[in-house]
């Protein structure tokens, strides 16, 4: 089971990512039919249910995203039974907060918890910790997928928690920022590799 | 506010660019015989090379006239309140984007290196029909663009019938709103080239993912199609991430969640997050296919999300 816990998160991700996918293809295709009846019906009644609908339909898939998301941060610090103490004592403790004080509170919590280990994951990697665990090899590789991770948490907070901030946009660049640079280095981290070592060898 | 200069340009553009684009039809015939014909195969490296230099002459071209447009055109606020502004319009709006998007793709069909011999016929034959398809649906030339020249028609007409001071700013401020928050806005020129940039290389993933359905287990189809994703999943996230400031202050009061081509767009992100996803473990049972299929579909999804700008009415559409 922990030896194929990763397995089991990736392809839990994948349903999720390609169940929102048809939800998407459900909300065109109603608008679609809805715009060929009525031409103004983003104006109308329909268009606010719809939008509510959409809502209640990508809601519960987007917090099990959530969930998974926080769940992968953990499995960097800790492993074997550890990794799924922790990652049922942040699911427990989440749950307890949604129940007290509501959804968004709950998610929040989960987030800004995630969004605090991946920022010692990141801090550990940079230091070459030995105690951390990745499914893949190479200093870029690693940094790079952590500050993806980092990037793609702190986006969901800000749109769950800081939607009306006046913080909001500014927490909206940090985190695309965040993304940008993962990316690059996750995927490109042979080439980033290579290049460092080049210049290191031409000094 | 309409002269002489700019129809003179507009006119020129339309004649230089006509007979391109006939030759762009002919040689994308050509170039699709080359690919399907065995004997004719060898040339088609050198018919690829001349569409794409065609399509380069086109499109400099079009830099040429949206250049006469940034100099000739000049509006005026009737009232004196703001200053006068001109046009700057980025080079890949309305009929423009497919021949931009068809300009990137053949770059990218020619500057690959050790790519497998039946890979590259089919990316060759998928640039000839883009360059059909151009001609027959995306002419920027036919009538260089039409958008604009509508606005300028519209706003012309409302200034040459109507004397009230009302009628003309109101006229006005409809066209600047759109020069400042469209043709001239900073995101115009990143967003679109970046996803369609992302839009070429996902054609590329896409043939690796076919020869992955085809060749189960042929490492270099996988590596190419990933090889390709990877460009293309970046310009995407990031071109999509531009565009929600932009969004938020262009479509401000208007209702916009959930629109067809933004629904379309995520799904279309969220299939390629699934296959380099899924791509982590392509060694386990199963899990090649898979990806190959997510692959695929989020191809389904570019096509898609094009075609919905013009099929699918919303804020975000030209259709309706």
């Amino acid at each position: 089971m922990i030896k194929n816990l990763n397995y089991i998160l990736i392809l839990l991700t994948i349903f999720i990512l390609v169940a929102i996918g048809v939800i998407f293809i459900y909300g065109s295709s109603y608008s679609w039919v809805q715009s060929l009846q009525f031409a103004n019906w983003r104006q109308t009644v329909t268009y606010q249910n719809y939008v509510s609908d959409m809502n209640v339909a990508v809601l519960p898939l987007s917090v099990a995203l959530v969930i998974l998301l926080g769940l992968c941060v953990p499995k960097r610090i800790f492993s074997g039974v550890a990794l799924l103490q922790s990652m049922a004592a942040l699911l427990v403790v989440s749950v307890l907060v949604v129940l007290v004080y509501g959804l968004k509170p709950g998610i929040g919590f989960l987030l800004i918890t995630a969004v605090l280990i991946q920022a010692v994951v990141i801090g550990m990697t940079l230091v070459g910790s030995k105690r951390l665990s990745y499914e893949v090899n190479g200093f870029y590789l690693q940094i790079g997928s952590a500050v993806l991770h980092l990037g793609f948490i702190l986006f969901v907070f800000d749109f769950v928690l800081l939607g009306e901030s006046t913080l909001h946009l500014t927490v909206y660049w940090v985190s695309t920022v965040l993304i940008s640079v993962g990316m690059i280095l996750s995927f490109y981290s042979g080439e980033i590799s290579r290049l460092a070592e080049e210049r290191v060898s031409r000094r | 506010m309409i002269n002489n200069e700019y129809l003179l340009a507009r006119e020129f553009t339309s004649r230089i660019g006509q007979p391109i684009m006939f030759l762009i039809l002919a040689l994308s015939i050509g170039l699709a015989i080359c690919v399907a014909l065995p004997r004719l195969r060898k040339y088609s490296q050198a018919a690829a090379f001349s569409l794409v230099l065609l399509m380069a002459s086109g499109w400099l071209v079009l830099i040429a006239f949206h250049y006469k447009i940034s100099t000739s055109l000049v509006l005026v606020d009737p009232t004196g309140q703001l200053p006068s502004g001109r046009f700057m319009i980025p080079v890949w709006i309305e009929n423009e984007k497919f021949f931009f998007w068809t300009l990137v793709l053949g770059v990218l069909v020619l500057i690959g290196r050790r790519r497998p011999v039946a890979y590259q016929s089919v990316l060759t034959m998928i640039l000839a029909v883009f360059g059909i398809l151009t001609f027959f649906t995306s002419n920027p030339f036919s009538a260089p663009l039409a958008g604009f020249h509508a606005d300028l028609t519209n706003y012309a007409g409302v200034l040459a019938s109507s004397l009230d001071p009302m009628v003309r700013a109101q006229a006005f401020h409809s066209l600047h709103g759109k020069m400042v928050g469209y043709y001239n806005s900073a995101y115009m020129w990143i967003h679109p080239p970046m996803l369609f940039i992302a839009y070429s290389t996902f054609v590329l993933a896409f043939v690796g993912n076919i020869f992955m359905l085809k060749k189960e287990r042929e490492q270099d189809y996988e590596r190419l199609a990933y090889t390709w994703a990877k460009p293309g999943f970046i310009l995407l996230t990031v071109g999509l991430l531009i565009g929600y400031p932009w969004a938020v202050a262009a479509w401000a009061g208007e209702p916009w969640w959930y629109d067809p081509k933004i629904n379309i767009t995520l799904m279309m992100w969220l299939l390629y997050s699934a296959y380099l996803h899924a791509r982590l473990y392509i060694h386990r049972r199963g899990m090649w296919v898979t990806t190959a299929i997510l692959g695929y579909l989020g191809f389904l999804g570019v096509v898609i999300t094009y075609l919905t700008t013009y099929v699918i009415p919303g804020i975000h559409s030209v259709a309706g």
